[in-house]
């Protein structure tokens, strides 16, 4: 599922918006969250419910109501570091484009956005990306199937499943499958409770592999059990 | 993916211009340009998605700030003949050449001014003309001639 954030104080434009990612995304799954007012905005950074899942796609006015949004945005891109941010706005000036670009903003668009560029800006995030759930069933099949006497494998799948976690870090799934890491190929039962712990507390004891996590607890029970 | 919407760009936010936005927005990006703020807001309350642009038509940096260059259609639909014109005749030169699947179409409020538009090679409605025709061609007033 790809979550599109727009950040726009004209209701006619962020309608042409969702139109156009309609048009676009027909064969995917999206959902898209629409902030109006400079309230709306602090509302959602302060709620840390909405940042569980990585963003596909930011699209930003620089201004709302002619409020200055770049601390904002700045906020935002420290909670969703890897989220390609797009500014698209006509309220240019030297000082916004420099903060901006410092911030991480992929680039700055010119309203009114023509369809060609509002395509490549899909193309370049919600087309480049996989969504969360697919990088998850990719690593936890690598994990599963991978061999622990294949050292150069283990650092590989360390990396990817370190870079999970870092792109999600209110998310538990990539701790788990780290902590699993960590088992199979090192017998690491202090790495594996850290890890299982930090993703019991970040699913708010709510896992969704059923399967994985029964292999944990017997682990782990196991180990007790020999104590 | 699939790119079945248009670009295109309304100069002129009058009756002919907010009707043509409102029924065009439906499915395309718009954006309409006018002098006029109180043309703009009006056409809001008619359900029109899109951009709109409060600026003087009668400069000619008015088509780069609109992007005309990536337009698929251009209306010119002002009351101001010379201006329609004039709009028309530089997308025409400028634009066409890089972008010849642009469509121009412009209004001609008189009549009379017809043929020089048409002299232009410029693609021309003329609402005047087109009332009398199809008022002309009314079974029932023939007739009575």
């Amino acid at each position: 599922m790809h979550k599109i954030l727009i950040i726009d104080d004209s209701p006619e434009v962020v309608i042409l918006y969702e139109k156009m990612i309609n048009n676009y995304l027909q064969n995917e799954d999206y959902i898209i969250t629409s902030l109006y007012t400079l309230n709306e905005v602090k509302e959602f950074i302060n709620d840390e419910n909405n940042f569980k899942e990585r963003f596909s796609l930011i699209i930003s006015e620089i201004e709302l109501h002619g409020e200055i949004l770049t601390n904002y945005l700045e906020i935002l891109r420290s909670y969703q570091p890897r989220t390609p941010l797009y500014i698209v706005s006509n309220k240019m000036n030297l000082n916004a484009i420099r903060e901006v670009f410092k911030i991480g903003v992929i680039d700055w668009i010119e309203k009114p956005i023509v369809p060609e560029e509002f395509s490549i800006m899909l193309a370049e995030s919600i087309f480049k990306g996989e969504t969360f759930e697919s990088k998850y069933r990719k690593l936890r099949k690598e994990l599963m199937s991978f061999n622990e006497k294949n050292n150069l494998d283990f650092f590989i799948l360390e990396d990817k499943i370190s870079n999970l976690i870092l792109d999600n870090p209110n998310r538990y799934e990539g701790h788990f499958l780290l902590g699993y890491l960590y088992w199979k190929k090192l017998k690491n039962i202090v790495l594996l409770k850290k890890h299982y712990y930090a993703a019991l507390a970040l699913a708010e004891n709510v896992i969704k592999d059923k399967e994985l996590e029964n292999v944990i607890v017997k682990i782990l029970e196991a180990q007790n059990n020999e104590k | 993916m699939k790119n079945k919407i248009k670009y295109i760009i309304i100069i002129g936010c009058g009756r002919l211009g907010s009707e043509l936005a409102k029924r065009f927005s439906k499915n395309h990006n718009v954006v309409v340009v006018d002098k006029s703020p109180e043309a703009l807001e009006r056409l809001k309350k008619y359900n029109f998605t899109g951009f709109s642009m409060v600026v003087d038509s009668t400069d000619i940096a008015t088509l780069e700030q609109a992007k005309a260059e990536k337009a698929d259609l251009i209306y010119i639909v002002t009351p101001d003949d010379n201006l329609n014109f004039m709009l028309a005749n530089a997308c025409n030169t400028f634009y066409k050449s890089k972008n010849p699947n642009i469509e121009i179409i412009a209004r001609v409020n008189d009549p009379h001014k017809k043929s020089i538009f048409e002299r232009a090679g410029l693609n021309i409605f003329c609402p005047i003309e087109h009332a009398v025709e199809e008022l002309f061609g009314n079974v029932g007033v023939e007739n009575e001639e």
